[in-house]
């Protein structure tokens, strides 16, 4: 009988705590009733149902003028926002809502022709008036003037068209229009910046249902979106789950129906589940580069044998073996091959620890014991590929002091040279001019200022190339160009590079279609996937099948 | 005593929130940096930095944040334009609902499991439950969280692993997105409920007007639960209010864990993000209810035992 009343009251408390809950839990959170029948990858799309889809952080505000987007924010602000370019699966670009781009002889002037006949979802016209105003509003923004330098005027030609009068030639401008810069948001937005920070307003394939920040937001099917047939979907809830190992379970659960991921684990894991899941995985200029990034303006990397020592002692391979499970490729520069602009040539130090015992041993001569710090986010999968690195460093006869700041502060210490080497990821353009202020001698400045190039390397040949790419409209003239640029960042290594990134993936299960499969509007293959660390998407021609 | 305290939680707010704004002024990391981006030149920096008065000293920019507290205005965030006191408003009711179903849970659990450990203390089901006990608090609650997501998520699929339903959205999915969370964050504190009550149990039990309530021919269900239940509660009532810190402090890494839009995350966001002024907002808050929650265990003591009252 004391025993029965001990089980009593534990059963009784936990039936308290547990009951109403699991009453009202079906296992599955309720969705939208699909009209589709049911799908697989490969089957052909089908209208209606409701994706959920994990993202692994917030956006920071929906205002492309005012907010600073970073991958997630183009997943969820791109669904309601479009851009006036698009990037291609080739590499190249197309007119989104623009009709037309055309450059002048010497691509000093692009007139941007307007598409005619759409609307943003509030009613108001799209026309050649609100886009000027749109750029106009960019090259004011603190946060994208930098990109407008170039920028000299805009003029409004006629009612749907505009030209954009530069400083000098710029022969890959459109492909900036492909970006937060791009994208065109109504007068009213541009009116109320905080309004359109939180309801974003556009004339995209969905428009903004609910927001709950740092939790989800819901966008529904805009009914009268210009491209006929599209979107698939009647809504799309972005679920915010920083964590990644729970955002993964999640997906198990069946909580979400897709997710983003950098993670090896579950591109492994999940691409092992054929039938149960797709992995995509970005490719070719979408790739950053994982590297070490060195201070080149300030001892003891501002000698050009120890830049080399290091990268001879650092075993990419290893580290390719160790952290990555054998995903990704071995990096010699900012492109991987498979992009299309990578070129070879230079002499980019391999593994070789007798020649980085010999180099320190040079240095060592000159200068004494040689030592230095790497900066590192506290993250535990970024400490292992530091500490793997460290060891071999010491190989070489490097003394390597780790210390551990948190992303804030590496980024000021990185704009403000104040820093010997970081670990850096970097280099996801979709062409190489996008990467030039980070490499131009123009944009190094001595260690204290704020500078855009911040290994600070100062190189003639370099810049010179990157000018050449940035103005010369011949392919073949841009590839000599940047193959320059490869061959110069191989031969002075400001950047230690270690791989080409490729574990940027998303994961849906096998009833969700079209991810990485989208059209531009006139028919050209859109890239799939784009943007680091995790990729993103158009949802407009994504799909849901079974359940 | 009681009329005393709004001044102490006057004094105690100016203190922390002085220290917090000092603390986050000697971060590292660029307030502007992570507003404008990588690509802001020099220029725009400053012109953002004198429009925020960064630049101001220390504490000329502190007695202007608490000049507006004062009027309750706690700013607007400037990294994301909003309001701190609407964002504290929008993630609050989710910590709260977290902190209570979490006590709820521990104290639903702790009262059985420690009257049983006491009755039966030496025994093996005090054994297994001191067992348990020092299992549960000797798990850090981001691997109990994972665990059971494991069980009860992919396994089992009974619940969700994560995502936040609002009460006034679907009071069912509410409780069944809370379920998981509360119960991680909850098992530590029952197992400390649990110990502080069971020893209290014991000492109780070998008091002088137990022995005579036994000599009385009262049930042994009886004098535990009525006579020396409620003395033996003070240290657990006591515990109560001082873990509120503890579980404000799990509930970070529970909310980040579950994917649940609370205070916590938002606090920790905002440190990363260098947003100063949400950071002193969850400060403020988390002292006001620090306070305000032990003030009322300190009401709640009279009620449980007389004797305070009448001293």
């Amino acid at each position: 009988m004391k025993r029965l009343t001990v089980s009593t009251a534990l059963l009784t408390s936990l039936a308290l705590g547990l009951a109403p809950a699991l009453a009202a839990c079906s296992g599955e959170r309720p969705v939208a009733p699909s009209d589709g029948a049911a799908a697989t990858a490969g089957a052909s799309p089908v209208r209606g149902g409701r994706l959920v889809y994990g993202l692994g952080a917030d956006a920071a505000g929906f205002n492309p003028v005012t907010d600073q987007f970073a991958a997630v924010s183009y997943s969820m602000a791109g669904t309601i926002i479009e851009t006036l370019v698009g990037v291609t699966a080739s590499g190249g670009w197309k007119p989104v809502l623009a009709e037309s781009l055309t450059p002048s002889r010497n691509a000093d002037e692009w007139t941007v022709k307007v598409r005619p006949g759409i609307a943003f979802s509030t009613g108001e016209p799209l026309d050649g008036k609100t886009v000027m105003a749109n750029l106009e509003a960019q090259k004011a923004s603190p946060l994208t003037s930098s990109v407008f330098t170039p920028v000299g005027s805009f003029e409004l030609v006629d009612p749907m068209t505009v030209k954009v009068k530069l400083t000098g030639p710029w022969v890959a401008f459109p492909y900036h229009l492909a970006s937060q810069i791009g994208m065109v948001v109504p007068p009213s937005s541009l009116a109320d910046p905080e309004a359109a920070s939180r309801r974003p307003v556009g004339t995209g394939p969905f428009v903004f249902k609910e927001y709950t920040p740092g939790s989800r937001m819901v966008v529904a099917r805009n009914p009268s979106y210009w491209r006929k047939g599209l979107p698939y979907l009647d809504e799309v809830e972005f679920r915010v789950l920083p964590d990644t190992q729970t955002r993964a379970q999640t997906l198990e659960a069946g909580g979400i129906d897709a997710m983003g991921t950098t993670r090896d684990d579950d591109i492994v894991k999940f691409g092992a589940l054929k039938d149960a899941y797709t992995v995509k995985r970005a490719s070719g200029m979408s790739v950053p580069e994982y590297m070490f990034m060195l201070n080149t303006a300030a001892p003891p990397f501002d000698d050009l044998r120890l830049r080399r020592a290091l990268a001879h002692a650092t075993d990419r391979a290893a580290v390719i073996a160790t952290l990555r499970g054998g995903l990704t490729e071995e990096a010699d520069g900012p492109w991987s091959k498979d992009s299309g602009w990578y070129a070879p040539g230079g002499d980019y130090p391999a593994y070789d620890l007798e020649k980085a015992k010999a180099l320190v041993g040079q240095v060592e001569a000159e200068k004494g014991q040689v030592s230095f710090e790497v900066i590192t986010p506290p993250d535990p999968n970024t400490m292992q590929g530091i500490e793997l690195a460290q060891d071999m460093w010491r190989k070489a006869g490097v003394e390597v002091r780790i210390r551990q700041v948190d992303q804030a502060d590496l980024v000021n210490r990185a704009v403000t040279g104040d820093f010997q080497a970081t670990v850096w990821t970097q280099f996801s353009s979709a062409d190489p001019d996008g990467e030039y202020v980070w490499m131009h001698q123009n944009y190094a400045r001595p260690v204290g200022s704020v500078a855009l190039n911040f290994s600070r390397l100062k190189d003639l040949r370099l810049s010179q190339a990157l000018d050449t790419g940035r103005s010369n409209p011949q392919d073949d003239v841009r590839k000599q160009a940047y193959a320059t640029v490869q061959q110069r960042l191989r031969e002075l290594v400001p950047y230690v590079f270690v791989d080409h990134l490729s574990t940027g993936a998303v994961i849906a299960r096998t009833g969700v279609g079209g991810i990485g499969e989208h059209l531009l509007p006139d028919g050209d293959r859109g890239v799939p996937l784009t943007g680091a660390p995790i990729p993103y998407h158009p949802f407009s021609q994504v799909w849901v099948g079974g359940r | 005593m009681i009329l005393a305290r709004p001044a102490r939680l006057a004094l105690v707010l100016l203190v922390v929130t002085f220290l917090s704004y000092a603390l986050l002024d000697l971060l590292p990391g660029d307030t502007t940096t992570q507003i404008l981006g990588l690509s802001a030149s020099e220029e725009a920096r400053e012109r953002l930095r004198a429009e925020l008065n960064l630049d101001d000293p220390l504490m000329v920019r502190y007695l202007d944040w608490l000049g507006g507290l004062l009027t309750g205005d706690m700013g607007t965030s400037p990294i994301t334009s909003v309001p701190v006191t609407e964002a504290l408003a929008e993630r609050l009711p989710v910590t709260l609902e977290l902190l209570v179903a979490a006590q709820l849970i521990a104290l639903g659990l702790a009262v059985p499991v420690g009257v049983a450990a006491a009755r039966r203390a030496g025994r093996a089901l005090d054994q297994a439950l001191t067992a348990l006990s020092f299992a549960l608090l000797s798990t850090p609650v981001f691997v109990l969280g994972v665990v059971l997501i494991l069980v009860f998520a992919v396994e089992l699929r009974l619940l969700p692993a994560t995502g936040w339903t609002p009460i006034s959205l679907d009071l069912g999915w509410n409780l069944t997105s809370v379920l998981l969370p509360a119960v991680t964050l909850g098992c530590g504190q029952m197992a400390v409920y649990a110990r502080l009550l069971r020893t209290d149990l014991i000492a109780t039990l070998q008091e002088d007007y137990i022995t005579l309530a036994r000599a009385r021919g009262l049930s042994p269900r009886r004098i535990l639960w009525r006579h020396a239940l409620r003395p033996s509660a003070i240290s657990l009532v006591t515990a109560v209010g001082l873990n509120l810190g503890a579980l404000i402090g799990g509930t970070v890494i529970i909310e980040t864990l579950f994917g649940l839009p609370g205070v916590g995350r938002l606090i920790v966001e905002s440190i990363f993000s260098r947003d100063y002024l949400t950071v002193q907002g969850g400060v403020v808050l988390i002292s006001v209810g620090y306070v305000l929650v032990n003030f009322a265990v300190d009401l709640v003591y009279v009620a449980v035992d007389p004797r305070i009252r009448r001293a």
